[in-house]
């Protein structure tokens, strides 16, 4: 009988110094332990560089993206706001007087015509007359081009100095046309005064253009006062 | 039986004297069952106990320190592993999760633009007579803005040389800017000087000076040049 419990022991006691190898080899700190940890911060990086941040960076993109797209929402809901603001008819009606005012063609003889006509309401007599199509540079002011298009010409009347006078008023004032003048002479030739200028009518002519509804835009009911002038000018061409 | 649990608590007791309190192999199962119901149970008495039932030695060394640090290590490793994955997973789920609300929020808002443009394109024909409209306003102010009514400027000097006494201006040139050229006559120099006085202290006079004096028959000719100040004749007949 203690033959076998003896020898019980013996395997019992041969277990647990098995166990306790087992359990010194498992509390041991090795390589394999450290792996996974070393892997998963490798990984976070190599994730962190190729995914994340060019993740973020496109978030970003949409970001600034999204700015400019309600930065834009509100310029069209501004110029919506400012187009129902214009009445239909009314616009109608200020672009025809516009267009009288500033046609869009400018025919020579229809400008000499009306020239020739007013001082002749004047009471002057034609010495020299002619005209001619011109281009003027405009640095970049006009949209179609660097240049407005006129019909320009040296005139010469004569007359009294009243009458010369009267005449060079309403060159400015009663010409349903937007006229400029230059190079303006006055000589007097015994009672007689001769008027030499150069006379300059404008037009816009019609260009195809697309609207951009992302371009700045200007509505014409900004210039009430000029608007008024093309009204009261055109009524005097009717 | 009593006396032979009375001796194992016994033994128990001097064991927990002896032993250093550190993470051991619990008792054994058996020993644990044998105990009497009565029996006080060990204040965190799962202490380790080298004493084995029936009359054995329990030979699982305690853990040394350095076991126990080992140990301590892995476990902090572990959880440390664990805390990286959670991290990972969390940013993960954060950054596609900015991006995917962020490239949401810019659809939609896309998509209000898109609906906003086409609300504006039917408008385009409005927009295309007002900047026609705007175009004409803007040559008329360029043209226009600088012009000065002929008749007034005239008007000016000829008032001035009536003050000087007999002088006469037969000839006026005018130049865009206001610059003149102006030629005439008087009865005596002491008029000619006294139209020069006046034309020089004039305040719409920039600049005049006599070009030439000259006496003629029963006259003395004379001519100025000079500039007008431009804002003070700027036309209100516009």
């Amino acid at each position: 009988m203690p033959i076998v419990t003896n020898t019980v022991n013996a395997n019992k006691t041969k277990k647990e110094i098995e166990a306790i190898s087992e359990r010194a080899k498992k509390t041991k700190l090795r390589i394999s332990d450290i792996v996974i940890p070393i892997l998963v911060v490798v990984i976070l990086i190599i994730l962190g560089v190729f995914v994340f941040v060019p993740m973020i960076q496109k978030a970003i993109t949409f970001q600034s993206e999204h700015a400019t797209v309600v930065k834009k929402e509100e310029q069209l809901k501004q110029l919506e706001t400012t187009l129902n603001s214009m009445d239909e008819g009314i616009l109608q009606s200020d672009l025809v007087n516009a267009q009288k005012v500033i046609p869009n063609t400018l025919k020579v003889s229809s400008f000499m015509y009306y020239i020739d006509n007013l001082a002749s309401q004047k009471g002057l007599n034609s010495s020299e007359i002619s005209a001619g199509d011109i281009k003027i540079n405009t640095e970049g002011e006009t949209s179609d081009g660097n240049y407005i298009l006129g019909v320009s010409g040296p005139l010469a009347y004569k007359g009294s100095l009243n009458n010369v006078l009267s005449f060079l008023d309403s060159l400015y004032s009663a010409s349903p046309y937007i006229i400029t003048i230059a190079n303006l002479d006055l000589k007097s030739m015994g009672g007689i005064w001769q008027v030499s200028l150069s006379v300059t009518g404008y037009y816009v002519p019609v260009v195809a253009t697309s609207v951009d509804v992302y371009s700045t835009f200007t509505p014409y009911t900004q210039y009430p006062d000029v608007v008024t002038i093309f009204e009261s000018k055109a009524s005097q061409l009717d | 039986m009593n006396n032979q649990s009375q001796s194992e608590k016994k033994i128990d007791t001097k064991v927990f004297e002896k032993k250093t309190p550190s993470k051991v192999a619990p008792l054994p199962v058996k020993a644990k069952e044998k105990l009497p119901p009565e029996a006080p149970k060990p204040k965190e008495q799962v202490a380790p106990s080298n004493i084995l039932e029936e009359k054995s030695i329990n030979l699982i060394p305690t853990l040394s320190k350095e076991e126990v640090v080992i140990a301590e290590k892995k476990k902090k490793l572990n959880v440390g592993s664990i805390a990286s994955l959670l991290i990972l997973v969390i940013v993960s789920i954060l950054i596609i999760g900015f991006n995917i609300v962020s490239r949401m929020s810019l659809n939609n808002e896309k998509s209000k633009l898109q609906a906003y443009e086409t609300e504006v394109t039917k408008m385009t024909q409005k927009m295309i007579s007002s900047n026609e409209i705007t175009e004409r306003v803007k040559l008329y102010n360029r043209v226009l803005g600088k012009t000065f009514s002929p008749k007034e400027v005239v008007d000016y000097i000829n008032a001035i040389a009536a003050k000087s006494g007999t002088s006469t201006v037969s000839d006026f040139s005018l130049g865009e800017d206001l610059s003149f050229t102006l030629e005439g006559n008087a009865t005596d120099m002491e008029n000619v000087s006294k139209f020069w006085y006046l034309l020089s202290n004039d305040p719409k006079m920039e600049t005049v000076t006599l070009k030439s004096v000259g006496n003629g028959v029963n006259t003395v000719r004379f001519s100025f040049k000079g500039k007008l100040v431009l804002n003070d004749f700027l036309s209100s007949t516009n």
